[in-house]
This record gives C-alpha cells, sequence and structure tokens, in this order.
C-alpha cells in the first residue's frame, strides 16, 4: 500500500471570472522511502497540490472539487482542523516556498521548534531544548545553543530556510513534502540540504515530495517525476527515464531550455507563449497553443494520461513520434 | 577600454540590533571594499551565497544606498561627490531591475503609467510623446500594447519580470544593474528573459551587472564574472577562465556543488561543510577560513591580498601569493 494516494483531485479557486480549477484531476502515488519530484511551470499548481494535502488550502477561495488525498488508509479530506494538527508533523511534515512567511517573527527560533516538540511528543522542557539544539546542529547551524534564543530577523535567509528545515524534520514525519527547500542557498549549502533529508529518507524511511524549478536537484533526489502543466499531470516517469526519454512536448522543451555549465551556445532554447489563462483554458490539450507538434487532433479532447512504458506514461497524443527521435 | 562602471574600495556597514532586550547596535559589514570596473558593452556576472551583499553592491552604483567608503565612478566621473539634483540625472543613464518581480510594481499603477513613470520624472517627453513610447517598450519586451491598460496582478513572473524590464529601457539607460532577475522563474520563461537582455544587450549595445545565484545563468550571459563570499569579492575574471580553472576554493567548491540536469547511479558526497558565519563577526584573516578545505595558518591570521594572474583573473586567498604571480 502507498503511503500517501491521491486520487482525481481536482481544487477550485473563486474568482472574478468565476470559479476555476488550480489543480485539475490529478492522480499519483508515493511509497514510503520514496523520493516524487514535482516539477512544473510556474502557477501550474505545484504548491495548491501541496497545501491541499497539507489541509492549508485558503478557504475561500479555494475548495476542493473533488478527489480523495489518501495518508495511510485515511481520507485527509474528510479531516477537519484538530484532527489535520495531529498529521501535522509527526505525519507530514511541510517545507513552505517563502521561509520567512512560517516563521512568527515574534518568537525565538528556539521557542518555535520546541513549541513544536511539545505538543506532538509531549516531553519537558529540557528535553524540548536538547531536541531542538540536536536538530538544528543537523542541518548545519553552528553553535545551536546560542542560536535558540535568536529572533528570525536575526538569522540570513539560508539560516532561516535551515531553521524551517529543523521544524518540518523535528517529529521526524513519515512524509516530507518540501515547496523549493534551496531556492535562496547557495549551492555549497544547498548541497549539504539535500544530503541531510537522503539521509534521513535512508535512516527512517520517510518519504519526500520534493517541488523545483531546479532540474539539477530533481536529478540529484529523486526516484520518481511528475510534470505539471496548467493543473494537469502530463508526464510522470521515474527520474532516469524521464531524462532519457521526456515523452511531452512541455517535458522537452523544459529540459531544452536550461543553461549548463557544460556548454555554452549563444541562445537558450524556450517554449514561446506563456501559461494559459485558467479561466479560458484551451479545449483540448492545455499546452497546444505552444506546442511545436501539435495537429488538429490535439484540440478535440484532452489527452489522457497513458503508458509509455509500465511507470511512464504522458499526456500527449504523439508521445510513441515524441519517442522515435 | 576605459570602463563605464569603475568601483574602488566600495564599502557598506549597517548598524544593526539594539534587539528586543536593549542590547547595543553591531556593525554588520554588508560590502567591504569591493573594487571592479566593467566595460562598455559588457556583462559582469555577480554570484554568491543568500546574504553576502549582492544587492548592496548593485544599489550602492546607483546611490539608492549611500556607501560607507569608497568610489563609484560612471564615465569618468566620480558619483559620490555629486549633489542629489545631478546625481538624479546621471541615474537616467543607469537603472535597475529588481529582484523581486512581485514587489517592484506598484499595485495601484496600470502598466503603462508604471513604464512612463520614470519619463514622467525626468520630464524628457510629452504626455502624447510619453504614451507612444510605453507602447513600443512594451513591444520591445514582447508584450501587446492593450497590456499597458491591466495592473500587475493580472501578469505572471515572467510577464511582471518584463515590464520590470521595459521600465528599466525608459530613458535609454547605458547601464543596467539586473538584481537575480530570473531567479523567481521556471527555467523555460528564465530562457525567455536572458535571450530578452541578451537581444537588448546586442542592439541598445547596453552594460550589465547580472546579479545571480544560478551559476548555469551566470555562466550564459557573462563575459566576466565575479564572485563574492561574505561581503569581499574572492574572485574574479573572464568567465571561461573562471569556470574552466576556478582558483579561488570557495569558487572550486562553488562549481562543484551545482547539481548536474542528469540524473546518476551513485550519490554526490558534499564538497565543503559547515555554515557560512555572520557579516556581524566575520571571521579574522581570509573570511573563508572557516570553510576551506587548504586552510593554512596564515589564513586565520592574515587577510590575502588581492593577486593578479594571467588574463585580469583576480584572486584573493593565501594559496597564490602576490609574488608568486605577475602582480598588474
Ligand atoms: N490564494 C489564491 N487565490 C487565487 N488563485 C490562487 C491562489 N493561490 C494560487 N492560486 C492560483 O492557483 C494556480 C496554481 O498556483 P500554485 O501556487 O500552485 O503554482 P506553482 O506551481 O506552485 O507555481 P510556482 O512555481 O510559481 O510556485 C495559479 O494559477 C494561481 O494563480
Ligand atoms: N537595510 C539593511 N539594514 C541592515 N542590514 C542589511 C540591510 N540591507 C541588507 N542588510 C544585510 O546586509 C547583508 C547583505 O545583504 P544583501 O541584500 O546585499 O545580500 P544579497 O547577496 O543580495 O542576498 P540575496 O541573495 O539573499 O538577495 C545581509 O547580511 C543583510 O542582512
Ligand atoms: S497533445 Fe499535441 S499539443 Fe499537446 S503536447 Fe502533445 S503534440 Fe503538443
Ligand atoms: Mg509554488
Ligand atoms: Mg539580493
Amino acid at each position: 500500500m502507498s503511503l500517501l494516494s491521491v486520487r482525481n483531485l481536482q481544487v477550485l479557486f473563486a474568482t472574478e471570472n468565476g470559479e476555476v480549477a488550480a489543480v485539475d484531476d490529478i492522480t499519483f502515488d508515493l511509497a514510503e522511502g520514496e523520493v516524487l519530484g514535482i516539477v512544473g511551470e510556474s502557477g501550474s499548481g505545484k504548491s495548491v497540490t501541496a497545501l491541499s494535502i497539507m489541509g492549508l488550502l485558503p478557504r475561500p477561495p479555494a475548495r476542493i472539487g473533488r478527489g480523495s488525498v489518501m495518508f495511510e488508509g485515511e481520507n485527509l479530506l474528510t479531516y477537519g482542523e484538530r484532527a489535520m494538527r495531529r498529521i501535522r508533523g509527526p505525519g507530514i511534515g511541510m517545507i513552505f516556498q517563502e521561509p520567512m512567511t512560517s516563521l512568527n517573527p515574534v518568537f525565538t527560533i528556539g521557542d518555535q521548534i520546541m513549541e513544536t516538540v511539545r505538543v506532538h511528543e509531549g516531553v519537558g522542557k529540557a528535553a524540548q531544548r536538547d531536541r531542538a539544539i540536536q536538530m538544528l546542529a543537523r542541518v548545519g547551524i553552528a553553535l545551536p545553543e546560542r542560536r535558540l534564543d535568536d529572533y528570525p530577523h536575526q538569522l540570513s535567509g539560508g539560516m532561516r530556510q535551515r531553521v524551517m528545515i529543523a521544524m518540518a524534520l523535528i517529529c521526524r514525519p513519515k512524509l516530507l513534502i518540501a515547496d523549493e527547500p534551496t531556492t535562496a542557498l547557495d549551492v555549497t549549502i544547498q548541497q549539504q540540504i539535500l544530503e541531510l533529508l537522503l539521509d534521513l529518507r535512508d535512516e527512517f524511511r520517510m518519504a519526500i515530495m520534493i517541488i523545483t524549478h531546479n532540474m539539477g536537484v530533481v536529478a540529484e533526489m529523486a526516484d520518481r517525476v511528475i510534470v505539471m502543466y496548467a493543473g494537469k499531470i502530463v508526464e510522470q516517469a521515474p527520474i532516469g527515464a524521464l531524462f532519457r526519454q521526456p515523452s511531452h512536448p512541455y517535458t522537452r522543451g523544459l529540459l531544452d531550455s536550461i543553461p549548463s555549465l557544460a556548454d555554452d551556445r549563444e541562445r537558450l532554447k524556450t517554449i514561446p507563449g506563456t501559461l494559459p489563462n485558467p479561466s479560458a483554458l484551451p479545449p483540448g490539450c492545455r499546452f497546444e497553443p505552444r506546442c511545436a507538434w501539435r495537429v488538429a487532433a490535439c484540440i478535440a479532447s484532452v489527452p489522457p494520461l497513458v503508458a509509455v512504458e509500465p511507470e511512464h506514461h504522458s499526456a500527449c497524443i504523439r508521445h510513441g513520434e515524441l519517442a522515435a527521435r | 577600454m576605459t570602463p563605464l562602471v569603475r568601483v574602488e574600495g566600495l564599502t557598506k556597514h549597517f548598524w544593526v540590533g539594539g534587539g528586543p532586550f536593549g542590547t547595543g547596535q553591531s556593525r554588520l559589514r554588508a560590502v567591504d571594499d569591493v573594487s571592479f570596473a566593467v566595460a562598455p558593452g559588457e556583462t559582469l556576472g555577480l554570484v554568491g551565497e543568500s546574504g553576502c551583499g549582492k544587492t548592496t553592491v548593485g544599489r550602492m552604483l546607483l546611490r539608492l544606498i549611500e556607501p560607507t567608503k569608497g568610489t563609484v565612478e560612471f564615465d569618468g566621473e566620480d558619483l559620490l561627490r555629486l549633489p542629489p539634483d545631478k546625481m538624479r540625472e546621471r541615474r537616467r543613464n543607469m537603472q535597475i531591475v529588481f529582484q523581486d518581480p512581485y514587489g517592484a510594481l506598484n499595485p495601484r499603477m496600470t502598466i503603462e503609467d508604471i513604464i512612463k513613470e520614470p519619463i514622467e520624472i525626468h520630464g524628457t517627453l510629452n504626455a502624447k510623446d510619453a504614451r507612444r513610447r510605453a507602447g513600443e517598450l512594451l513591444a520591445r519586451v514582447g508584450l501587446a500594447h492593450e497590456h499597458g491598460r491591466r495592473y500587475p496582478h493580472e501578469f505572471s513572473g515572467g510577464q511582471r519580470q518584463r515590464i520590470g524590464i521595459a521600465r528599466a529601457l525608459a530613458l535609454n539607460p547605458r547601464f543596467i544593474v539586473c538584481d537575480e532577475p530570473v531567479s523567481a522563474l521556471d527555467v523555460s520563461i528564465q530562457a525567455q528573459i536572458i535571450n530578452l537582455l541578451q537581444d537588448l544587450q546586442d542592439e541598445l549595445g547596453l552594460t550589465y551587472l547580472f546579479i545571480a545565484h544560478d551559476l548555469g545563468v551566470v555562466k550564459h550571459i557573462s563575459d566576466r564574472v565575479a564572485v563574492m563570499y561574505l561581503g569581499k569579492i574572492v574572485e574574479i575574471g573572464d568567465k571561461r577562465a573562471l569556470y574552466s580553472q576556478p582558483l579561488h576554493p570557495y569558487t572550486q567548491a562553488l562549481i562543484a556543488a551545482v547539481p548536474e540536469a542528469k540524473p546518476r547511479a551513485e550519490r554526490r558526497k558534499a564538497v565543503i561543510s559547515g555554515e557560512i558565519p555572520s557579516a556581524l563577526n566575520p571571521p579574522k584573516g581570509c573570511r573563508f577560513h572557516t570553510r576551506c578545505p587548504h586552510v593554512m595558518p596564515i589564513c586565520r591570521e592574515t587577510e590575502p591580498p588581492v593577486t593578479e594572474t594571467a588574463g585580469r583573473h583576480l584572486v584573493a586567498c593565501h594559496l597564490y601569493p602576490a609574488g608568486g604571480v605577475a602582480a598588474a
């Protein structure tokens, strides 16, 4: 049985132009100890997916239209706020995209980390403090006992991000959702953090869902990858297969746009155009207006995800021809 | 060639703290004794970890932040001696594209008004010409004329970044500080913006200071690259030399740590460990010594001088003693 199993999830947002689906009918699984990467265009619904799993969508304007989020066999979408609070922490930990919004500026970082330990484990003050110091040391904060009394604004961006990571990890979650966990960090620190996450995965089979724009981070971390475009999963594949045989034109465009350290060609390849307006989506494939492979059939209906190989799915009707090139 | 921008000993100290318990203020050495030059039409990349002082350098060049010490020359003129009205005039030639595409645009102004604002402040065109110019600029950055009537929240991050670029171009500047213009964007939009910046440079002969922390992006767009660590430039050189033969151990670590967009069987091990020290209390001697794999006793005591190796490649590290390589 999967640790996490998302089925036909649809998340709607109320806007001036009526309700729009920010996430539309997505289905995926995540097993214990597995690292799942989620990549995709900015605004394609990655963070909304994460927040739905955590029960942290802003409601209103958001509402779940349809679907289920099964975690250890229970549908979290039926849970109330109190029940969700027991899941957050020891069940699912999350590192948020914006570190400053998720640390409280009026409490010291020690207070904030120790509070998490107290709520979930009910241990005494001294034990809370020890745990906090250990965790801060593990995320690479020097002299953690001296840092406990600092307020968030006294730390650099990179250190705040590590404090957040410590908070997410301190209850040893079974699933860690990391939304752009290392974007603000220099690559030497990024590498340390990614290594720590993989160590924790090895030590107690923590599953990780990592959302990122950085294809290098995905390649380094993930066992499997989901590619999202305009609220839909357009491709899903084991990491090797995704890079070896990208089977959706969007994924190809994404991989082709990366400026690499190795070559420096004159001009970067791009995908022309932008994400469609969610209240006026193209009738068929949502990528069709930007796609170099489009044919008349692409607008006839929304192409479903189909198997390219076992475990490798694409939502492009021409995936066979793509593979051939 | 005479540089368009030349910076000597640029320094900025902030006084911070006076914490909740009334503790005294402490000196934060955000930028410490930074020198470099940018030739006309050139792109100098500036990389380094979060908080190392990149934005502060960029803003000091335009005097949006007043330096504590040092000189900033633009086209041979010392900007720091200029009175405010003269400085404002010079600023027509120097613009900035801000780090955060979400926060940088006034949400209550239409796009056209945002782009026209610098023109109006400097009174360079009448109302009709200003509107026409705004339309041209929108087209220049790949947006449609009718976008001008809309508001920032109606645009995606990449589109907002284009708007920021259009605004920066409004007064035909010669020099633009691009402060992480693509960091908040996904790779496909990032590639569009980078291509746009390069096209504009080719057509208009622009000079850029390009700040970023993605080494791939910086390598792609820059002619030369400067690497900062804790308020100091530790290495600066031609991008090919710097990437193929990095001299400073921090630059070496940075390049080795870049995750490759290529899956591999075994896990990589971190090249260097340790926390980046605080700018409130930077390490004595070489600021990188607490993390450096080659640390020697002298590194803990004495600040390494800047040494020039072949081809304008500068490094500040005791592994390269001043007499050992040709100093210029
Ligand atoms: N509070 C909100 N109100 C209205 N719409 C929202 C809200 N939050 C998200 N959305 C919409 O939902 C869609 C998906 O957003 P989401 O934040 O999940 O994107 P993302 O894939 O995480 O993008 P990024 O890579 O930029 O973080 C977007 O079109 C966005 O405009
Ligand atoms: N107005 C200010 N007051 C006090 N300290 C400041 C101020 N502005 C910047 N700093 C500090 O100066 C240092 C350099 O900041 P700066 O914003 O230049 O870094 P950066 O390299 O641009 O980082 P990032 O990559 O996160 O944008 C940091 O330690 C920062 O906290
Ligand atoms: S279905 Fe058609 S439009 Fe969509 S990605 Fe495939 S080829 Fe392109
Ligand atoms: Mg997001
Ligand atoms: Mg900055």
